[in-house]
């Protein structure tokens, strides 16, 4: 097999570009918002504006010209991708699903822009509604140009879908890829532990770093396959599953490449204490007796004691021991195993416990014999937020997961029948995921074509809206067959 | 810049393979360079990073990479095992096992690598660090090849091409994975019309309703969630995971406790240890300690045994070996702080005594020296005959630390030991021994330093001098006059009998004068005058420090006959101002 590395995109890390470009961002949003509630003569425009000609300064410090592009669910300067902090996750969501709303794909920005130019430019936005497939940024143009704006115009929003689906259908396959590669790594170094042979940790850093370039290009493609359980008989799925979860948390909350990775390895071998409970316990038809019980709860313990005996300690080993250590004690520290000194799991932890109760509740062998629906374990997991749960990251987890998460089958105002493929990131649209169509509206079955659902028609109105949602398993659809 | 949706390549980038027409020259400045790149990064293994030569080799291979970039805008290579190629040709090849550029990039599975135009100094420095063989310290520790640190330093101007290779039996196949996922799929989907028909499936928590609380609904974070998750984010560092995993290596450490693999655990918080020093991660390092300590202190449930266990790693956390390690990790030039690195050496026990003497003589920087002797100075204070059997070390500069120490604890039983080192052959060894049984004073420190009055080091003999006074001890007096009064004592310098006779007056006070005031008013007109002359002198300044007034006097009626601007007649008017002075003996009405 062979793999590239390299990552396609260069994302902008923590330089003064990336500060600016985080800045005009976040004071785009404010100007709109701004603009909605105040008039142009309003003292209101006077932070954000002077705030928005700083970052504009900054970013025309290389150029006398550059472009901030919407792309996917990504925005762009030029052509490097904006990595947003925590605190940028509002305004990024909201400036690229306004940029989308009105079928814009770039703003461009030349020197010199005036104040003026900006008030009237964020009034002329607010007031745009797209006319229709045919050039929508022309005529926003045109509206520019007669409010005398000649600094900022419009540029088409790149009409990607075929260039997208042959790209998608590409990035598919190399998730596919990775994802086992990832269940075959899991599987090589949980067998060399077993055989207390020594562990080679290059491989997992590697698979996990693959990981790590996919999430940050385009989340989806790996998060369908979480929803494919089930298929070895051990737990290696389940732990890249949880990985793969947990470092799409991670990608949520802007932590960096070498960050995710330390999640995604500490999430991969969350379960690593498992490999010393007996099989035929880890699969056992039914519920454990008290004694079984006791074993599986060890696991947390076993997990410290085999870590440390592969690697002693390093930088690497200590996210995972805790990881290993703290995933069951929960937000509100009553699940096991039970310390002496009682403290908040690590944030880590904290993490790989709600992507470790999604993937178990919604897998059947790891805890629940009988897996719950997506939407039952996410409804679930929603009661224990605040609980057992952290309250915080299980929002950034339902905002990831939607709705309607993935894998969920759901029936269409069109009669189509469709596997939630990715969820909408844009909160108000929550109920708008992708959805890949398994039926026509004659109820006959299609070759899965991806659509989303947050299109709209020629009129103006959604083309198709969900009305109910299933569970795929009861009727014995294959997701595998779907999301690979 | 970057294609928008560039296709993630399955292919490595072609490169001519046949051969085309490449200058001479250009091949040259290439060859050159990859020599150049091969010296730095063997230059920066073999030095330390602060050593002033590794800057040439710095500006040489810089200059070398700008100098290319002033032509081309990329440099392309082709990696393969024993050769690498640049547009076609071959630019570096060796058969060799060892030192080979082509097989170390090789064995990580580049295949490729392309320095792109604009590839900065700074990028330069971090891909020599990442090809630079890394330090045996944590070789056992290292997760890393070439191709993951090149990921992780994330070079803006540096593309690589990797293939992995998956040994049999690891990766799963094509086959495997479909028939790992074939479940029966059906075909009739009516069932789920009907459902949805019928209402029978249930809807999830109504979305509708979440959305209309729109920003501030189950999905959204207020500002101050925001804050506080950014808060957290903050605070992930190294450091802190590393307390977490010690936390848990002392929860596990509990629950293991009458368990066999109690052993396990502490083996594996030993390890945590010792990785922690190696990294000079001090404070963490100290935690260990001191849990250690109150743990094996009992009460804590442990058994005996168990409780031993720790003392024994508390003592291997001091040991020669350990020591060693902390002398390659304060001379590394890292970062330490020296307040966590204290701490550490606070929890050690006797044990660690002769090892953190013998660093004391490895270890450069002076304020870790000065750690070492503080701590060496509160562990030696109770444990005098383990310090003092440093003083019998083959090495001269512990032997000299350890009496160093001893002095600064100013206990009487080390006298014994140091009088065995008061004739060490090394002179600093004798000055630091002299040093210290004046610092711990008494009687028999005087003793002691009575032996030293022959030594063949004058300034060593005058630091002896210097501190009997402290020892308060008269028996001393017979000795110095024995000395005085042999024929070849004024063969010593002026100096030197300075001190005696000084010394001698300050210690024997009345009992002394007579002989004191002899000597001065002495004339001896066969030996010539200097000699003679200078034992009055002595004398003379000796007698300053009796205070009594014939003492006063007798150095009035010499200074009428001194020769004004002489030696002595400045002598006697020093010590007539001494005791004539406001403070002095004054002079009888
Ligand atoms: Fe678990
Ligand atoms: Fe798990």
């Amino acid at each position: 097999m062979a793999e590239t590395v390299t990552s396609p995109f260069k994302t902008e890390g923590s330089g003064p570009i990336a500060k600016s470009s985080r800045i005009l961002i976040n004071q785009i949003q404010v100007l709109l918002r701004t603009s909605q509630i105040h008039d142009i003569g309003n003292v209101a425009f006077d932070r954000p504006v002077t705030n928005l000609i700083g970052a504009l300064d900054g970013l025309f410090k290389t150029d006398t010209e550059f472009a901030l592009r919407c792309r996917g669910e990504y925005l762009y300067i030029d052509d490097t991708r904006v990595r947003y902090d925590i605190e940028d996750m509002v305004s990024y969501e909201l400036v690229s699903s306004i940029m989308k709303e009105k079928k814009i794909g770039s703003f461009n920005f030349q020197k010199p822009v005036s104040q003026d130019d900006l008030k009237k430019f964020a009034f002329a936005l607010n007031s745009f509604v797209p006319p229709g497939p045919n050039q929508p940024e022309e005529e926003f143009n045109n509206i520019l140009k007669e409010r005398g704006i000649y600094s900022i115009w419009a540029g088409p929003l790149e009409e990607a879908e075929q260039i997208k689906l042959d790209d998608l259908a590409d990035r598919r396959k190399m998730a596919k890829k990775t994802y086992f590669q990832a269940v075959s790594v899991t599987r090589g170094v949980m067998n060399s532990i077993k055989s207390e042979q020594p562990t080679h940790l290059k491989k997992v850093k590697r698979v996990i770093q693959g990981i790590v370039d996919i999430i940050l290009g385009e989340e989806a493609s790996l998060l369908g396959l979480t929803a494919i359980k089930d298929f070895d008989e051990y737990t290696y799925n389940h732990c890249v599953n949880v990985s793969i979860l947990a470092m799409t948390i991670g990608q949520k909350l802007g932590l960096d490449k070498n960050m995710l990775t330390k999640l995604g390895i500490a999430a991969l071998f969350h379960d690593i204490g498992k490999v010393d409970v007996p099989i035929e316990i880890l699969n056992k038809p039914a519920s454990f007796t008290e004694d079984e019980w006791t074993v599986v709860r060890k696991h947390p313990e076993m997990g410290v004691k085999a870590i440390s005996k592969i690697r002693g300690l390093n930088e690497l080993a200590a996210s995972s021991m805790a990881v290993a250590f703290e995933h069951h004690i929960f937000y509100d520290l009553t699940g096991y195993p039970v310390t002496r000194e009682k403290k908040m799991p690590n944030f880590f932890s904290r993490i790989v416990s709600i992507s470790d109760q999604y993937d178990s509740m919604t897998s059947a062998r790891v805890y629940a014999r009988i897996p719950y629906s997506p939407d039952k374990a996410l409804s679930l997991m929603m009661e224990r937020s605040g609980v057992q749960l952290d309250p915080l990251l299980f929002k950034i987890f339902a905002n990831i997961i939607g709705v309607y998460p993935i894998g969920t089958l759901v029936m269409l105002d069109t009669r189509e029948l469709g596997l939630v493929f990715e969820s909408n990131p844009n909160p108000e649209k929550l109920d708008r995921p992708k959805v890949i169509l398994i039926t026509d509206s004659s109820g006959k079955r299609v070759a899965g074509k991806t659509v989303d659902l947050s299109e709209t028609g020629q009129a103006g109105g959604y083309r198709r809206s969900i009305i109910k949602a299933l569970d795929p398993k009861k009727y014995r659809i294959n997701l595998a067959e779907y999301f690979l | 810049m970057e294609e928008l949706f560039q296709k993630i390549p399955d292919q490595p980038l072609k490169q001519p393979e046949e051969e085309t027409l490449v200058p001479e020259s250009e091949l040259k400045a290439v060859r050159e360079l990859l020599q150049s790149l091969l010296k730095t990064k063997r230059a920066f293994e073999m030095y330390p990073a602060n050593n002033p030569i590794l800057a040439k080799f710095q500006d040489d291979i810089c200059r070398r990479f700008d100098d290319f970039f002033g032509d081309a805008d990329k440099l392309p290579l082709l990696i393969r095992q024993q050769e690498i190629l640049y547009k076609g040709q071959s630019v570096y090849k060796n058969t060799e096992k060892d030192e080979n550029l082509a097989l170390l990039f090789y064995k990580d599975g580049l295949r490729e690598l392309t320095f792109l135009e604009g590839f900065s100094h700074e990028e330069l420095m971090d891909f020599i660090e990442v090809i630079r063989a890394k330090p045996d310290l944590l070789s056992e520790n290292w997760d890393d090849d070439i191709v993951t640190l090149l990921w992780e330093k994330d070079f803006a101007h540096l593309r690589y091409y990797v293939v992995e290779e998956f040994s049999d039996g690891e990766a799963l196949s094509e086959e495997e994975v479909q028939r790992l996922l074939s479940g029966e799929s059906s075909d009739d989907l009516s069932e789920a019309y009907k459902d949805a028909d019928e209402g029978e499936a249930k809807e999830i928590f109504s979305p509708l309703e979440s959305i209309s609380m729109g920003f501030k609904g189950v999905f959204s974070l207020g500002e101050e969630e925001v804050k506080t998750l950014k808060d957290e984010i903050e605070g992930l560092t190294d450091e802190k995971f590393l307390d977490e995993a010690i936390y848990c290596l002392f929860e596990s450490l509990f629950m293991e406790k009458g368990s066999q693999d109690f052993e396990l655990v502490a083996g594996s918080l030993e390890s945590a240890l010792s990785y922690l020093v190696h990294t000079g991660g001090f404070r963490t390092a100290s935690n260990i300690l001191k849990r250690f300590r109150e743990l094996s202190g009992g009460g804590e449930g442990l058994s005996q045994h168990e409780a031993e266990r720790l003392k024994t790693a508390i003592t291997r956390a001091g040991s020669e070996s350990r020591a060693k390690i902390i002398a390659e990790v304060l001379n590394s030039g890292r970062e330490i702080n020296i307040d966590d690195f204290r701490e550490y050496l606070g929890h050690l026990d006797r044990a660690s005594i002769i090892p953190l003497s013998n660093l004391m003589g490895e270890v450069q920087d002076i304020k870790y020296r000065k750690a070492l002797i503080d701590a060496l100075v509160s562990l030696g204070k109770d444990n005098i005959e383990v310090l003092a059997a440093g003083l019998k070390s083959g090495q001269w500069y512990i032997v000299r630390n350890v009496a160093a120490i001893l002095g600064r604890i100013g206990d009487k039983k080390a006298l014994e030991y140091l009088k065995q080192a008061v004739k060490h052959p090394e002179p600093k060894v004798r000055r630091e021994v002299v040093r210290a049984l004046g610092m711990v004073g008494g009687p028999k420190a005087g003793e002691i330093l009575l032996e030293v009055l022959d030594d063949t080091d004058p300034q060593i003999r005058m630091a002896a001098l210097r501190y009997l006074p402290q020892a308060q001890n008269y028996s001393v007096l017979d000795v110095l006059v024995e000395v005085i009064t042999r024929p070849d004592f004024e063969e010593r310098a002026l100096s030197e009998k300075r001190v005696f006779l000084e010394v001698l007056a300050e210690i024997g006070q009345e009992k002394v004068m007579p002989f004191m005031i002899k000597l001065l008013k002495k004339k001896n007109f066969l030996f010539g005058n200097s000699k003679n002359e200078e034992m009055r002198v002595s004398a003379a300044y000796g007698l300053g420090n009796i205070r009594h007034k014939d003492s006063l006097r007798a150095l009035e009626s010499v200074s009428s006959h001194a020769k004004k601007g002489s030696a002595l007649y400045e002598a006697v008017s020093y010590s007539v101002h001494k005791l004539a002075g406001p403070d002095g003996v004054g002079q009888e009405a």
